[in-house]
């Protein structure tokens, strides 16, 4: 068998108004092919990536600029540069060349990749006293991928997931491409194009067996996710997939008032029945108002129940990130999602 | 290494590792997965909190260079001593074996590097029995794990757990009197006790109000000891660089008088590093974590504990313990039902503790015995140690919420 080295740097800068900038320059290279293993070697030349770390400073400051008072404290904007190359019989293929801008607030991913800027979303700020619990629910493309590797945590995981109901229209993908540089890598390990995976078809499980804890690709997380190297896969939650593609059939009209989950993060491992999140939310308002919610809101969800009273997507697939407490940031794609469910239904119970 | 080198104000923590891991299906006998990682690379702490993470070796024209980590084991060693294991088991194991092996150096200023030499090992995955449960894996700690998984497939403790998890029915709801065995009681003094005690990481949150706070009843006496021995923790510096000067109280008569500290929390309480800084590897910051945690034991041996107990249930073993604010909960792998103080081979599985952080108020006796925890795997703000060691005696409480 031949074997294939691919080599993967990553240089980045990230600044958010936390804390003081943090960057990094990495280089690893992973060969395959050699048995049924995987051998990987860091390296590089610990180089500071003073230049990134500059142009991120700058590029926070105008972005915070844009965007209300309040949400500002969550803005995070991260600048970089990625490259693959694959290496054979002394030749090299260069897969992936890429310069970034990513940011995001709140759990938003507001801009990737284009570095034009953005207009902010939100429009102002609300007291969460304020909100109406009568005023139905919509899913922000952050708050749709959360849920919905949650709900597939629960499949792929010792839990014994009671059987879920359809989730009309909805269609997940597990997929090596991603709308964030340094986790896209869609590449097998001799370059030719790495396939998605169905996961659920317009609604219906393609194959649930497949996803009970088989089919790591750890080719795919080393090089996306460099930190693997060093622990057990199988000590990741996520081990067992890749990035998600959410896509939904069915299109909604937009309710001219509504409850908006910008993002959420489920607070507990994995088990069945109604769950704890901790919510970003924000008011949709007539005339394109969007208020931020200024503290996060607990609620609490069956992520079955919520998928199930899916109504269809109001808007276009959009670049969304899921921020898992233990698995870091997980970015992918997801549409905003109407539900036929109201704030009250989540509200928080003891 | 000179104050030039690091950089005026700045913290270069470098780490030069081998780590292997060998993946093993009891179900595709001869074949696995193997996947080894030669590792080289540091993190950079800015006298002003910003960080740089780097892979390779220090800059060029350092004077100062990691050694080479020790060789470990060779793959077709773990390998067998893994389906080894694995055949004792009855159904279809997977399980992902690792030994890690590395130096750490903390530099900074003109003091000598402190060089810290580890070797951690870990076994986790899953079971799924003949009757289709399926039953967490862990095993971890110090040194290659060789010895331990010969002991474990001599021993058949596992072996044994999973027939009885695999004739095992639903937990049923409610709030019995229990008595942990010592693993269980292991994980609830870990998830109660041990995480209450450590400080906010970077201080970033003033904690100081737990100070004397009732965290368990009085017969609760907790320190925690890196220099034990015989721990799945055993360190003279920590991750930050700091020396152990030996055991910490933490809990005495069940009230908390002292947080586990890293260097840059105890910085911002004005307090001493309790040498509690630790990192999953050079690219986590230190937090503070436990390193072993012993809880005292008392005087009853087991079967009294069970006697006084009456009617409840007896949990052998927890798994996925997991905190979140005041709350923390954790999974039952085996329970059994105790009816007039004696144990009745009826047999439980599948359900959840899930509790307050003050659970242990409602200990009322502790065995004699305490024994170290032999899975000593915890993950914290997504940095994962295998050597984080608890060691707890069994432990009687008038009730314990279970839920399915």
């Amino acid at each position: 068998m031949t074997a294939h080295q691919t080599l993967r740097t990553v240089d980045r800068a990230r600044a958010t108004a936390a804390g003081p900038p943090s960057s990094a320059s990495l280089e690893m290279v992973v060969e395959a092919g050699v048995g049924r293993g995987l051998e990987v070697r860091f390296g590089g030349p610990c180089r500071r990536p003073a230049g990134l770390e500059r142009a991120v400073a700058a590029s926070f400051a105008a972005a915070a600029a844009a965007l209300p008072e309040a949400a500002r404290d969550h803005l995070e904007v991260e600048i970089g540069h990625v490259r693959s190359v694959l290496l054979q019989d002394g030749s090299e293929r260069p897969l992936l060349d890429q310069d970034y801008r990513l940011a995001s607030c709140r759990g938003v991913v507001l801009e990737v990749c284009e570095g034009e800027g953005f207009r902010s979303p939100w429009t102002g700020s609300l007291d969460p006293a304020e909100l109406d619990p009568a005023l139905p629910l919509v899913l922000g493309p952050s708050a749709v991928l959360a849920l919905l590797s949650y709900a597939l945590e629960l499949t792929g995981s010792h839990v014994e997931a009671r059987s879920p109901a359809p989730m009309p229209g909805l269609t997940v993908i597990d997929t090596a491409a991603s709308p964030y540089p340094p986790q896209h890598h869609p590449f097998a390990s001799d370059g030719a194009a790495s396939p998605d995976r169905p996961l659920i078809e317009d609604g219906r499980w393609r194959d649930r067996e497949e996803h009970a804890g088989e089919g790591i690709d750890p080719l795919f997380v080393l090089l996306t996710r460099p930190d693997r190297a060093l622990r057990p896969l199988a000590a990741a939650t996520h081990f067992n997939r890749r990035n998600l593609a959410v896509r939904c059939a069915r299109a909604a009209h937009l309710p001219p008032a509504a409850v908006l989950v910008d993002s959420w993060r489920v607070r507990v491992g994995p088990r069945s029945g109604a769950v704890p999140f901790h919510a970003e939310l924000s008011r949709l308002g007539p005339g394109g108002e969007r208020l931020a919610v200024t503290t996060t809101v607990g609620l609490s969800l069956d992520p079955w129940e919520v998928l199930a009273r899916v109504e269809g997507a109001c808007g276009p697939e959009a670049p969304a990130v899921d921020a898992d407490p233990i698995e870091g940031d997980s970015y992918g794609s997801a549409p905003p999602l109407v539900t036929g469910l109201l704030l009250a239904d989540l509200a928080a119970g003891g | 290494m000179s104050a030039a080198e690091a950089g005026r104000g700045e913290v270069w923590r470098l780490e030069r590792s081998r780590l292997l891991y060998v993946t093993v299906d009891s179900s595709t006998a001869g074949e696995s997965e193997l996947q080894r990682c030669a590792f080289e690379g540091g993190r950079v702490a800015g006298a002003d909190g910003s960080s740089f993470l780097f892979s390779g070796p220090p800059p060029a024209g350092w004077s100062f260079r990691l050694p080479e980590p020790a060789a470990g084991l060779e793959a077709a060693e773990a390998r067998e001593a893994v389906r080894r294991l694995t055949g004792t088991w009855k159904g279809r194991a997977r399980v992902q074996y690792l030994a890690k092996s590395s130096w750490r150096a903390v530099l900074a200023g003109d003091t000598a590097p402190a060089l810290v030499e580890s070797r951690v090992w870990a076994l986790l995955g899953n079971v799924v029995t003949p009757n289709g449960r399926v039953v967490p894996v862990g095993l971890s700690g110090r040194g290659s794990g060789l010895a331990e998984l010969a002991r474990e497939a001599e021993s058949g403790d596992f072996a044994r757990l999973l027939d009885c998890v695999d004739r095992s029915g639903p937990l049923p709801s409610g709030t019995p009197p229990t008595v942990l065995a010592p693993p269980a009681a292991a994980v609830l003094v870990h998830e109660a006790l041990g995480h209450f005690a450590e400080a906010a990481p970077e201080g970033r949150v003033d904690l100081s109000h737990r100070i004397g706070f009732r965290v368990a009843s009085e017969i609760f006496h907790l320190v925690d000891d890196p220099t034990l021995a015989e721990g799945a923790a055993c360190y003279t510096i920590d991750d930050d660089g700091v020396p152990s000067r030996g055991a910490t109280e933490v809990v005495r008569d069940g009230r908390l008088i002292r947080f586990l500290h890293s260097a840059a929390s105890a910085r911002a309480m004005g307090l001493e590093s309790t040498a509690n800084g630790r990192a999953a590897s050079v690219w986590n910051p230190p937090i503070p974590r436990m390193s072993n945690l012993l809880c005292a034991p008392g005087q009853a041996s087991e079967d009294e504990l069970l006697d006084r107990l009456g009617e409840g249930l007896y949990l052998h073993s927890l798994a996925y313990g997991y905190g979140f604010g005041f709350r923390l909960e954790a999974q039952v792998r085996l329970a059994e039902a105790v009816r007039g103080g004696r144990r009745t081979g009826t047999y439980y599985s599948g359900g959840v503790i899930n509790e307050d952080r003050v659970v242990l108020t409602r200990a009322v006796e502790l065995g004699g015995t305490a024994a170290l925890n032999r899975n000593a795997m915890c993950g914290k703000e997504g940095q994962l140690l295998y050597d984080v060691g608890t060691c707890a005696p069994a432990i009687r409480m008038t009730a314990l919420t279970v839920r399915p």
